[in-house]
């Protein structure tokens, strides 16, 4: 099936070991418990101590968990790209804590209503839209399907392919329990370069349907433009895997597996670390044989610059640690073409922007919704200039514009 | 460590000065085969139409103009040598350089500097100003000795295959002398084999829009299968008229240039094909024979006007990719 046929082609080597390796931390850890404006309760006190697994606030309505033992110091703030995150500061004992019980339900969900509990209660992430499950849970009951998306959307990240090659019973009886609860017949894996793994799943779940993923950036264009044919709705290998542990060993979702490469980490590999470590001293579980230049997290291609002492959120995929730290410079455009050639949504970026600085956003031949923000067109302009970019701030101030009449 | 910078945070690799350098190398082989063919004459014509390229490119940048770009004016100084004839004055190359930079840089302003194919600009002055130099061409052997800077005076002159159909006759042109550049013509602009080769270069390197070559050529092969001017066999019809007065070389140096070629590839075809269109027409119904780069300044007049029904057609189309509802 040709989804779409543009797109650039990425140096994406996949050839690593997919298994995933899960890293206790000994450093403090601060746990994610929302961003700056939104809403928190603490449920302990300052200078108490807090065991894994135990609720320790309600953020938005979502119970918040400890991800590690220690006593919690309090709450501080951080920047995590252009937002301000707000955490839980929780003084690591280092003491090893066994998985229990920590939610209440007794049985495996069996309709949407127990799911919903389920999703809400573990604090699942839905890692696809970067946000709570429970917060896009109004989709799942007006689908059709499921897309189970294995592939990963940015190079240098392998955090959906390792899950699914690692945990494939948890992933996919995760799956099953969703589709059970909702009713939900038919369900599609996704899969990329790893298709030889998909063709082992087909012969041993018969009844799921693997289809491969065009090869080429953005991958994740692929799922959208199968979701929005099929009315599927797309979930990823570590949003199941969480359902699964959930629902069965009634572990709510502490921790996050992050791939960790870059020209600058000797060996890149996907870890699973509680939530709220520091960047740092994730670095620190990896070696690096040159300076750091910058740390990208969420992929180079859309992502955004952390520093060491920031906190891995629930929304952190990957960490790229690149080595240059050049600033690329921008020249003026020679009209080339280059971007329009690429833009997988169709658009023609040069012109947008040209009649846009000419006649204003509003007047612009696009919708500039269209745009992905996928990054192609600026990852190909040989004068360097940042056109997604530019079409996030004319996108601005058209929504600006709009908003005022 | 930097935290401002904006995503992607890699890029191709790729930047202008490669751009650039593409064209200049792609240039190279056929400097040689001329040099070859026809003495240190045509080093000399590159040598100065290059450096008068970017002497009025620096005089345009002193007088309050862009940026100057040096190694795009030297490209446009070697390819419009590559368009004259080896009997030319060792001048005349250079100043239909500097006047294409002049026009360019100061002459047009905004948008219209990237309007027209730089080449197209400097040949149309230099045939306006010297018709009889442009369209004169000496009789090819193997070797041909000019002298290295004097004018070249008293030689034995040839027809090319343009002048040939252009009188409706049958061009005295064996296959294998187009294919090695063994007929009369511009100096670069013979050597049919050498400029297909360049082409796959550029394929590799994306350095053309192919897309203008392809439909242009292909237009004035369709037109040449049904209309035969030379009275020859279809198939011979078409290489003659694809190998008459530079067309091929004028398709693919400066025809799919990627600056000035419309940028979505609809609209690139349809430059592609009116380039065509316009160039058969000028040859069946005028009297000018050398009429693809006329043909190419004219459908430059139109580029823009076809990006922009390519970008209306584009708009309806990406509809389907509104992935937001």
């Amino acid at each position: 099936m040709r989804l779409f046929s543009k797109g650039i082609k990425l140096h994406k080597d996949l050839d690593i070991d997919f298994s995933v390796s899960t890293q206790n931390v000994s450093g403090d850890v601060y746990t994610f418990l929302c961003y700056a404006g939104q809403e928190y309760e603490l449920l302990i006190k300052e200078g108490s101590r807090v065991e894994k697994y135990t609720k320790i606030a309600v953020a938005d309505g979502i119970p918040i968990y400890a991800s590690v033992t220690g006593e919690f110091c309090g709450v501080c703030t951080f920047e995590s790209g252009d937002v301000t995150v707000i955490a839980a500061h929780i003084k690591n004992s280092g003491e090893y804590t066994p998985p229990f019980s920590a939610l209440s339900h007794t049985d495996i969900p069996s309709s949407p209503a127990e799911l919903l509990d389920l999703f809400k209660n573990a604090a699942i992430i839905d890692t696809f839209n970067k946000d709570y499950l429970c917060n896009t849970f109004g989709k799942y009951l007006t689908c059709d399907s499921l897309l189970l998306f294995a592939v990963d959307d940015n190079p240098y990240v392998v955090t959906s392919c390792a899950v699914m090659c690692d945990f494939e019973e948890e992933v996919l009886e995760g799956l099953s329990i969703i589709t059970r609860s909702l009713k939900i017949k038919n369900a599609v894996i996704m899969m990329q370069k790893n298709f030889k793994t998909a063709q082992f799943f087909k012969k041993r779940y018969a009844d799921i349907k693997v289809m491969r993923a065009t090869d080429k950036y953005p991958a994740r264009l692929n799922a959208l433009i199968y979701a929005k044919k099929n009315n599927s709705l797309i979930i990823t290998p570590e949003t199941c895997r969480a359902v699964y542990r959930a629902a069965v060993f009634k572990e709510p979702c502490v921790t996050k597996t992050v791939t960790v490469w870059g020209d600058a980490i000797q060996k890149p590999a996907a870890a699973q670390i509680p939530i709220g470590t520091t960047c740092g001293e994730l670095l620190d579980m990896f070696e690096s044989h040159t300076q750091i230049g910058k740390i990208v997290a969420n992929g180079v291609m859309n992502g955004y610059l952390i520093m060491p002492n920031d906190i891995i959120t629930p929304f952190i995929d990957s960490i790229t640690v690149m080595s240059d730290c050049a600033k690329m410079q921008q020249k003026g455009c020679i009209t080339c073409g280059r971007c329009t050639a690429v833009c997988p949504v169709g658009l023609a970026p040069y012109y947008v922007l040209r009649r846009a600085a000419r006649e204003g956003s509003s007047k612009a031949y696009f919708n500039f919704d269209l745009c992905l923000k996928c990054g192609c067109c600026s990852y190909v302009c040989p004068a360097n200039i940042p056109l997604d970019t530019y079409i996030k701030l004319y996108n601005d101030e058209r929504s600006k514009a709009d908003a005022q009449k | 460590m930097h935290r401002n910078k904006l995503a992607p945070y890699i890029n191709s690799g790729e930047t202008v000065a490669q751009l650039r350098l593409d064209l200049l190398f792609a240039l190279l082989p056929l400097i040689i085969i001329a040099t070859v063919q026809n003495g240190l004459r045509v080093l000399v014509m590159c040598a100065l139409a290059a450096a008068a390229s970017d002497i009025t490119e620096l005089l345009s940048h002193l007088v309050g103009h862009k940026k100057p770009d040096l190694l795009r004016a030297a490209t446009l100084g070697l390819c419009l040598t590559m368009l004259c004839p080896i009997t030319v004055p060792v001048w005349l190359p250079a100043a239909g350089s500097a006047f294409a930079v002049l026009f360019v840089r100061v002459i047009l302003v905004g948008d219209f500097r990237t309007l027209f194919m730089h080449p197209a600009i400097g040949w149309l002055f230099m045939i306006t100003v010297w018709p009889s130099y442009m369209m004169t061409y000496p009789k090819t052997s193997g070797f041909n000795a000019f002298p290295v800077f004097a004018d070249v005076r008293g030689f034995e002159r040839a027809w090319s295959i343009g002048q040939y159909l252009q009188f409706g006759q049958k061009p005295q042109t064996r296959m294998l002398d187009i294919l090695f550049g063994r007929y009369a013509g511009g100096l670069g602009t013979t050597c049919i084999f050498a400029i297909l080769a360049i082409t796959v270069f550029f394929l590799i390197r994306k350095s053309i829009a192919w897309h203008v070559s392809l439909s242009m050529m292909a237009t004035v092969s369709i037109f040449a299968l049904f209309i035969n001017r030379a009275g020859v066999s279809p198939a011979y019809s078409v290489v003659f008229e694809l190998c008459a007065a530079n067309l091929i070389y004028v398709a693919i140096f400066i025809a799919s240039d990627l600056v000035n070629a419309p940028k979505l590839p609809v609209a690139r075809v349809l430059f592609g094909v009116l380039i065509g269109v316009f160039t058969m027409l000028l040859r069946y119904f005028g009297m000018f024979e050398y009429c693809v780069l006329i043909a190419l300044i004219f459908a430059n007049l139109f580029s823009g006007a076809m990006d922009r029904i390519a970008v209306a057609f584009r708009s309806r189309r990406a509809k389907h990719f509104n992935l937001q509802s």
